[in-house]
């Protein structure tokens, strides 16, 4: 829904390939980096943000409309009637879709949830990174994250011997 | 502000989780076990030193082998010093040589093992000495299988460990004894020294005399939750925990009253369980809680209700006669309550916030009309339990 509300500020965010995305201020705020800007008065009208693509942006503007806490006009319409664990239920399955993206992709949101400093956005693309490592045999986490084992098999004994207790 | 992200231009089977900065790869380990987060050194070069770099560390002895209790401790201080050593050579590209990662949480459990104590403590020390520590949590136990009568001995040792070492106790936050055995007023001291400690969890532990009382008297300390879990003495006086929220004391055995509460005014949390027997005679919960704690939120009670308990068999055996067992004595200790019902206006100041209630393992001739002295006494009760079974 991009309707723009009578008395919401909206804010400009551009791409480094030229795009622009007009969003309410309290969806940009989402991301404590902007809201930093916001707050010390260095943000005119328009945002640039540097290094992240519009692809890559606009899904994060997907992700802060969708986990901006709901206090406007229709917002606080929908907080009422709806409990408060069900909505949490429904942003968790909106979640789960909203990451079934390609690796490449989840690693470009994991860096710009990073920069934009959205905690809730980089929880969720650096989840399947650590459920890959976590009970995954070494050569399991190279294959999945596509990482050349670029040791001499005497360094890669040596890791092993120093932290022993690690692999056993 | 951090710094924007470099550009990547890379194909999509490429290595790209490599090309994310330290602290990102950083913040993906931090989240795993430490064990996993150790292993993924041994990805490839990129991922070598990120082990070092971790900001939040919970190191566990049961995640360490070795033929003896000396040979884990080994290990255990061996990982620690490593992974704590501070000063990590930077990747290339990013400027400089070195950089100090100021630890955040370290929490370290392990065995009373007085070889290692001292590399442990400095250890610590190093790590919290730039100030950025926010959780610095102890668990300390004797190595499995001690001889029970050097229990106390290791009690010393760890109350020497503590004076040796007072900064890394200043810094401490919570703290969980298991298995020893201490002096009159070590408690206090302990607690004294450690300034930030705000959960000390004392279990399995007793006084070097058990017939007389943990006294707790702290007027300076920031303690919020003590947990004394089958800590053998008489009875705990806390005669002054000025912060102390939550107290958990369950034993088999105290005399009455099991707890004394002095100057506690912020107490909001109780819960009290142990064995009571017929000699003992009930108590009043005036005669406990304490007039200072006017937050007195929640109040557990757990009776471990059985009228009656075997505690042991006698056999008698003698040689001569043709049946060996001459004898057969089955003690019976008879177990009761051991709340006295009172006029409900003697607890009303202390009862004025009283939410919840429970009652576990009462006895079946506790009726309803037992309980209603702490009905009327509490006039903000949202919630009142009363079971025959005993809480977990």
């Amino acid at each position: 829904m991009a309707t723009r509300e009578a008395g919401k500020k909206m804010i400009m965010l551009k791409s480094p390939d030229g795009m622009e995305f007009e969003v309410e201020e309290a969806v940009a705020m989402e991301s404590q980096t902007i809201r930093k800007m916001i707050e010390d008065d260095c943000a005119d009208t328009a945002i640039l943000i540097p290094n992240i693509n519009s692809k890559i942006l606009s899904r994060v503007i997907e992700y802060c409309n969708k986990h901006v806490p709901t206090t406007g006009a229709t917002g606080a319409a929908a907080s009422d009637t709806v409990a408060p664990a069900a909505l949490a239920e429904d942003l968790k399955i909106w979640d789960a879709e909203f990451i079934k993206v390609n690796r490449a992709t989840r690693f470009d949101l994991i860096q710009a949830a990073s920069y934009l400093n959205i905690k809730g956005l980089l929880d969720l693309t650096s989840q399947t990174t650590i459920d890959t490592i976590s009970d995954n045999s070494l050569e399991e986490i190279r294959s999945f994250l596509s990482t050349k084992n670029d040791y001499l098999p005497e360094e890669e004994q040596t890791i092993r011997r120093e932290n022993q207790w690690a692999f056993q | 502000m951090e710094s924007p992200p470099h550009k990547l231009n890379v194909g999509r089977d490429e290595d790209r989780i490599s090309a994310l900065t330290d602290d990102l790869l950083v913040g993906i380990l931090e989240r795993l076990d430490l064990r996993e987060a150790v292993r993924a050194s041994a990805l490839s070069s990129r991922w070598r030193h990120l082990p070092y770099r971790l900001s939040r560390l919970h190191l566990e002895v049961g995640h360490f082998q070795g033929a003896t209790p000396l040979e884990v401790m080994d290990a255990f201080t061996g990982a620690a010093q490593r992974l704590l050593s501070l000063v990590v050579p930077l990747a290339e590209g990013e400027g400089g040589s070195a950089a100090i990662i100021p630890i955040k949480a370290l929490i370290l459990s392990f065995y009373m093992s007085p070889p290692h104590l001292s590399a442990i403590g400095r250890t610590v020390e190093d790590a919290v000495s730039y100030g950025k520590t926010e959780c610095l949590e102890f668990s300390i136990s004797p190595p499995r299988g001690s001889n029970a009568s050097l229990l106390a001995e290791f009690g010393q040792q760890f109350m020497s460990f503590s004076q040796a070492y007072p900064v890394a106790f200043w810094w401490l936050t919570r703290l969980t004894l298991k298995n020893l055995v201490f002096g009159h007023s070590d408690v206090t001291e302990l607690i004294n020294a450690c300034n930030k400690l705000k959960h000390l969890t004392l279990s399995s532990c007793r006084l070097v005399d058990q017939r007389s009382a943990l006294r707790i008297d702290t007027p300076c300390s920031g303690l919020r939750r003590l947990d004394c879990i089958r800590f053998r003495c008489e009875r705990i006086e806390l005669i002054s925990v000025p912060e102390l929220r939550t107290v958990l004391c369950c034993s088999r055995h105290y005399e009455n009253p099991p707890v004394r509460f002095g100057d506690v005014p912020q107490l909001c949390h109780v819960n009290l369980g142990y064995l009571a027997k017929v000699s003992q005679a009930p108590f009043m919960l005036s005669e406990c809680l304490s007039r200072s704690s006017r937050n007195l939120s929640k109040l557990n009670l757990n009776f471990f209700s059985q009228t009656v308990k075997l505690i042991s068999v006698h056999l008698h055996i003698t040689r001569s006669s043709i049946l060996p067992i001459s004898a057969v004595y089955f003690v019976f200790f008879m177990l009761q309550i051991w709340i006295q019902p009172e006029q409900p206006k003697r607890l009303t100041a202390i009862f004025r916030n009283l939410t919840d209630m429970y009652l576990f393992g009462i006895f079946p001739e506790c009726d309803l009309s037992w309980t209603l002295f702490i009905l009327e006494a509490a006039p903000a009760l949202r919630n009142f339990k009363g079971s025959r079974r005993r809480s977990r």
